[in-house]
């Protein structure tokens, strides 16, 4: 290997280096939005479901509608 | 066993009163073969590797158009859900349905070659015993893809276009080892490596629909 | 967890750079192909992660069809997503390297039209994926094709070892065709893309997740304003 040719390949191994690294960055914050997302979704359907809980049941004081008697 | 053959003779029976599959192969062969032979006038100046991939490339494309109907015929009043209630299960549907593929692309194949070798005469070409069994491989490994992905994809929102798209690369192995067959055998060289890749092949895809048709439609 | 998860990202990145350091400059030049060398690391990194990626999606989607659990099918979902893009990573590398050890961009030899067929035969799964509605019917249809598809991975590492192909054969049962400290570059080429495999998953798996309760949301909410 020659000097130059070993120059270059430092420059090489900076430059893919950089490129690594600004791509790391984004990796991260693509991993803590996602994580982010992740949470507000579970807490969005926590709540929709305490939302929902009261319609599952009768009203109180509705007796339902009586089924058919024979 | 019995219903294999009702559904086999049911299929044979359709199709000699509708010739809406097994037909239009046959009619796309000949008509695919005699188009490459118009554009590629050539008087015999071809080698045959080249009219073996001809042979294949019109094979393959006619064999795609019978699997897309192959069953599309049954999405009218869910046949489909009639067949896999009947006393069986679903097992003997796949089968018949693999034993039409094949006896239509067999077909095909044969009326393909004859074709192509009319109309590329190329000196050494000749139907042999080698070649014969090459393309009835090639019809079952196209008979047992088309089986398993047609089943599949059936009911799915645009399946005829979609059904060839995703046929293409599960059929190029059968592909290139039928043309190298082919060629080799025509060539006088020797076909057998190929051959039994093709068998390989040919196995594994008549193996995988026979594990996994419980899960190739719903009803 | 969240320390496990933190402590792994850390990992990723400062390994990255030391498999960056091992592959320009703490590796010799092939003796022949001189330093184009180097691109078969990244070459050899990305065939280890398309090949665990794929077997990932296998095994996920016969876990979904013997189970039935619709998580199975987010698995193989997302780790086909990611081998595909890694096998488009090992194509791009491999057209770099064929020019500059063979001298052209591309021929037909076995290997490569085994991956250029496996390529196709998952982006063929990725499209049926995006084309089918339902849940249940998208998982149940994409399983089945991605065993089918699988078929070729086994194939596509065989051939270069069954037929005659130009493509090199590194791995032997005899050892290595390599210098050694070619060898321990190739591996950690290999450990920091798995690495950032699995981060990449993890990404994708939540993502998935994601998409996935806002679509319920939709749904709610709909049948929430017809009451």
């Amino acid at each position: 290997m020659s000097p130059l040719e070993h120059q270059y390949l430092l420059y090489l191994f900076v430059a893919y280096s950089a490129v690594w690294i600004v791509m790391f960055g984004f990796l991260y914050r693509m991993s803590q939005k996602a994580r982010e997302l992740e949470r507000e979704v579970f807490l969005m359907r926590a709540y929709w479901d305490g939302l929902e809980e009261p319609r599952e049941s009768p009203l109180p004081g509705d007796g339902g509608v009586p089924g058919p008697t024979v | 066993m019995q219903k294999i053959w009702t559904l086999f003779v049911k299929d044979m029976r359709l199709e000699a009163r509708q010739k809406d599959m097994g037909f239009l192969m046959l009619a796309f062969a000949m008509m695919e073969t005699l188009v490459f032979g118009f554009a590629l006038d050539s008087g015999g100046r071809m080698q045959t590797d080249e009219v073996a991939g001809i042979l294949w490339m019109g094979f393959l494309f006619a064999g795609m158009l019978g699997i897309v109907r192959l069953f599309g015929r049954e999405t009218a009043e869910d046949v489909m859900v009639g067949m896999a209630m009947a006393p069986g299960g679903r097992l003997p549907v796949v089968m018949a349905k693999m034993a039409v593929a094949w006896v239509f692309c067999a077909a095909t194949a044969s009326i393909a070659t004859s074709v192509d070798v009319a109309v590329f005469q190329v000196p050494g070409t000749r139907v042999s015993v080698i070649v014969v069994l090459v393309m009835l491989l090639g019809a079952l490994g196209l008979a047992s893809v088309g089986t398993l992905l047609s089943g599949l994809s059936l009911n799915l929102s645009g399946h005829e276009v979609l059904l060839p798209v995703l046929t293409m690369p599960f059929l190029v192995p059968v592909a290139i080892a039928g043309m190298e067959a082919t060629g080799a055998a025509w060539r006088g060289g020797r076909p057998w490596p190929w051959i039994h890749a093709l068998m390989a092949y040919d196995l594994i895809f008549m193996v995988l629909p026979l594990l996994l048709y419980e899960f190739l439609w719903e009803v | 967890m969240a320390r496990f998860r933190s402590w792994g990202l850390a990992l990723l990145g400062a390994g990255m750079v030391a498999v960056l350091y091992l592959i320009f400059l703490g590796s010799p030049d092939d003796a022949v192909l001189g330093p184009s060398q180097r691109i078969f690391y990244v070459h050899m990194g990305a065939a280890a992660v398309a090949g665990v990626a794929y077997t990932i999606t296998a095994a996920a989607s016969l876990l979904y069809l013997g189970t039935r659990r619709l998580s199975f099918d987010q698995w193989a979902a997302a780790s086909a997503e990611i081998g595909t893009a890694f096998t488009t990573m090992l194509l791009v590398s491999g057209v770099l390297w064929g020019r500059a050890a063979w001298g052209i961009w591309w021929t037909w030899d076995p290997r490569l039209t085994a991956t250029v067929i496996l390529w196709v035969l998952f982006m063929g799964y990725l499209m049926v994926r995006q084309w089918t509605d339902g849940r249940e019917r998208r998982a149940r249809v994409a399983s089945v094709l991605a065993l089918a598809a699988y078929v070729a991975v086994p194939i596509d590492y065989m051939t270069i070892r069954w037929w005659k192909s130009i493509h090199p054969v590194v791995m032997t049962s005899h050892g290595f065709n390599m210098a050694p400290s070619m060898v321990v570059a190739m591996f950690a080429a290999m450990a920091g893309m798995l690495l950032l495999f699995a981060a990449w998953m993890q990404i994708r798996l939540a993502l998935m997740r994601v998409e996935w309760g806002m679509e319920d949301a939709r749904n709610r909410m709909r049948g929430m304003g017809r009451r």
